[in-house]
């Protein structure tokens, strides 16, 4: 433990002195320990033990309300996976929402930014509304846009009836409602991705485009070959945490839908949920979580990858 | 430092040592009851208020104490603490769970029963639906503290409103009718309203308010509560008498016949909607309503001015003459685990004490709960100074005594009714499907699902 702390010490500490150290005092060991084993409980209760209990329920027939009758069954909760008709749909979901909300999201996110870096009067009050569905919390939403979506009384079919356009079902047609969550989703998320983005465009030097007027670009080169390469690691960023977020899709179809019509906006997360604490199969639950983790390693490390080569391009 | 440490360990170990004895001791010195009513609610007074009057009546037997314990929606929150204590071995000695629930909880042998410790006769003082929704093979396992109903409310107004051949299809109160008059009532309703500018048809939507939308938010149990009747109505169920097999009894010619005939509310014109505004009946956007006991409360208490009648729930067949209405509600039930003879005739009699006849009416008064004792039944007031009370009291009051039925027992219920609730109830009306073949489909993709998950059950 000893050896671990000191490596751990020297490892953590960049100032010179310590780089230079090659003794820690004991007393420096201690509090080095004291700090750590706070953050050491938290992972290894929440992180690490979930983890290993998953992989070992995985294999189980553990229903919740026998937590004593434990049995090891194998591969038989992977095997139920591949014929489960909702779990695929589900993951096919999941992907789909992701696929399409990730560029929506962002596209939405930029626009507003460049919109409010306009040096015109009031961009102080759109910056805000455009930044406050962010501070709300994803349950009110969902409850808030499920009342405007209704499709006989709702605030959206009326304004629609209005200009022409015939009511329509969202939330309750199996061919609606995933895109309807898909563009609540990245409406409620892309507050807070055009602050970040804000930031980085206050951040380009005004002399690039200076000198880009003096070439004789015109405002989509500008955006083209300066805004965007220079907001490249800012849009690198986004893509990661704003993919990853996107799988663990849950409140919306939670709340608007239930997962239906039809399961068509049932997520991984949910199925997961539900047979876990609903129906309290815990082993078959913790073989999909498994299985699931599996998949987002695997996307983290191609995002990684992906970022690493453009990083070095 | 080998020695500071040994001194905390040693330090820590006794704590937990005398933790553990002072723990058993008090363990044995009461009785801890857990109930999914909120503390603030008068769910949860009233069952505070019955622990208190037994801890005053027995100032030398064992102390009871109450949790009430806050459940959101179809009881997460609590079930989920119920969970964690019973994968900690920590469970209460009484605890209350959703009558279809006790089943699963049986047949994991968390329940004990109860029998052999009831004084003579108690069983018998329930009515026979809540003993059919507190047995499992012949043994009975949970005393149900309130029974529930369903019955029809219509809009006054609007009834009066209409013209006179069609508010004689009406039926009064102390009538039976069949689904298939509620259904041409509907129709009626719907057409006059198309055409007719009466103020009372002012906010109106749609004829029929069925709250599917509760299934979408996850009330599942909702769904099934009302309209497995319908199949009852007509022979059928949705799972056999074993409470494992659903194969030719959920996918039956029987219950497809008694879904088509509740798939007619959803052929065009629609007269219901899986998607219909919050609180449609209340605020006066529908003329009928497929209304739950709680209703009546809310209503008087909320919406004064609306003016509501009730009638029957409607039969699936005018000759069928079985039992057909919605029932049942939350029970208590004991830890299966203790073993204790002379403690488990204490918490027999405590159970007794929260379900005896003054018990029921007392939670009548308090809280609208509709009595699960047959002397208490008459605890119901149908003669307020209210006539829409008296009316909704006086329909509840005759099916829980005449022809309320307990939900099916099953281990594997919970998974039995959401995916009946969903894939089923709910799918006819939001794919709007009124042919036989659809429904079968409908009902046969359920009976495939259910039998992978009961599978565990017939191990």
């Amino acid at each position: 433990m000893k050896k671990f702390i000191k490596r751990f010490v020297k490892v953590r500490n960049t100032t010179e002195h310590f780089r230079q150290s090659e003794h820690y005092k004991k007393r420096d060991i201690v509090s080095a320990f004291g700090f750590l084993t706070p953050a050491l409980i938290l992972a290894i209760l929440f992180i690490v033990l979930p983890i290993i209990l998953a992989i070992t329920y995985g294999f189980t027939d553990y229903y919740l309300l026998k937590p004593n009758d434990k049995e090891f069954i194998g591969l038989e909760n992977f095997k139920r996976m591949i014929t489960d008709e909702v779990l695929i749909q589900s993951f096919m979901n999941t992907i789909k929402f992701v696929v399409f909300v990730v560029p929506l999201q962002l596209s939405m996110a930029l626009g507003l930014a460049l919109i409010v870096n306009k040096k015109i009067k009031g961009v102080g009050f759109f910056r805000t509304a455009y930044f406050s569905p962010a501070v709300l919390s994803l349950v009110v939403i969902s409850i808030l846009w499920t009342v405007m979506l209704n499709p006989t009384s709702g605030l959206i079919n009326e304004l629609l009836e209005n200009v022409g356009i015939s009511k329509q079902p969202f939330l309750s047609s199996a061919s609606q409602a995933m895109y309807t969550i898909i563009a609540i989703s990245a409406w409620s998320g892309c507050g807070y991705q055009m602050m970040i983005f804000l930031a980085g465009l206050k951040n380009i030097d005004g002399s690039l485009y200076e000198a880009a007027d003096i070439d004789g670009a015109n405002a989509f080169q500008k955006f083209l070959f300066i805004t965007i390469p220079t907001l490249k690691p800012i849009l690198m960023f986004l893509v990661i945490t704003t993919t990853i977020q996107a799988f663990k899709l849950i409140v919306q179809p939670m709340v608007m839908t239930g997962g239906g019509p039809d399961n068509s906006t049932i997520t991984i997360l949910q199925y997961i949920y539900e047979y876990g604490f609903r129906h309290r199969n815990i082993g078959y639950a913790s073989a999909v979580t498994l299985v699931f983790t599996i998949f987002l390693v695997v996307i983290s490390i191609i995002i990684k990858k992906l970022f690493r080569e453009e990083k070095t391009a | 430092m080998k020695k500071l440490i040994l001194l905390v360990s040693a330090l820590v170990f006794a704590i937990s040592l005398v933790g553990c004895n002072s723990k058993q001791a008090s363990d044995k010195e009461k009785i801890t009851v857990w109930t999914q009513a909120a503390a603030d609610h008068p769910e949860g007074k009233m069952f505070a208020d019955r622990v208190k009057s037994y801890n005053e009546a027995h100032p030398d037997g064992p102390k009871v104490e109450i949790q009430n314990i806050t459940r959101a929606g179809a009881g997460s929150g609590y079930i989920d603490k119920l969970n964690a204590a019973i994968t900690a071995n920590e469970m209460p000695d009484i605890f209350t769970l959703d009558g279809p629930d006790i089943g699963a909880y049986v047949d994991s042998g968390l329940l004990g029963e109860l029998d052999e410790y009831m004084s003579e006769g108690f069983k018998d003082g329930f009515t026979q639906a809540i003993i059919d929704q507190g047995t499992v093979d012949g043994k009975f396992y949970g005393m149900g503290y309130s029974d529930s109903g369903v019955a029809i409310m219509y809009n006054e107004d609007m009834i009066n409103a209409l013209p006179e051949d069609v508010k004689a299809l009406v039926p009064s109160l102390d009538q039976d009718w069949t689904w298939d008059q509620f259904i041409e009532l509907s129709r009626k309703v719907d057409e006059f309203a198309k055409t007719s500018d009466d103020p009372a048809f002012a906010n109106y939507e749609v004829p029929v308010s069925l709250l599917l939308t509760d299934i979408t938010a996850g009330a599942y149990e909702l769904g099934t509560y009302y309209f497995t009747p319908l199949l009852w109505g007509n022979d059928a169920n949705i799972v056999a008498e074993d409470g494992v097999t659903v194969d030719g009894v959920l996918n039956s010619d029987k219950s497809v016949e008694a879904l088509t005939k509740y798939a007619q509310l959803f052929a065009e014109p629609v007269l219901a909607s899986a998607t219909e505004s919050e609180k449609t009946f209340h605020t006066g956007k529908s003329a009928l309503s497929v209304s739950g006991f709680w209703y009546v409360n809310e209503l008087i208490n909320n919406y004064p001015d609306l003016k509501f009648k009730t009638v029957r729930y409607p039969k699936m067949s005018e000759d069928f003459d079985g039992l057909y209405t919605p029932s049942g509600s939350w029970a208590f039930v004991r830890n299966g685990q203790e073993e204790d003879e002379e403690r488990i005739k204490q918490i027999v009699e405590v159970m007794e004490w929260l379900n005896n006849d003054e018990a029921s009416k007392e939670y009548f008064a308090k809280n609208g709960s509709i009595p699960t004792r047959i002397n208490s039944v008459d605890a119901i007031d149908t003669n307020t100074d209210n006539p829409y009370h008296n009316d909704a009291w006086t329909v509840l009051k005759y099916q829980a005594e005449n022809t309320n039925k307990s939900r099916p027992v099953s281990p594997g219920y919970p998974y039995l009714s959401e995916t009946f609730a969903k894939d089923v109830i709910l799918k006819i009306a939001q794919n709007k499907t009124t042919d036989e073949a659809t429904i079968k489909q409908y009902l046969d993709d359920a009976v495939k699902k259910i039998e992978i998950e009961f599978e565990k059950y017939k191990k």
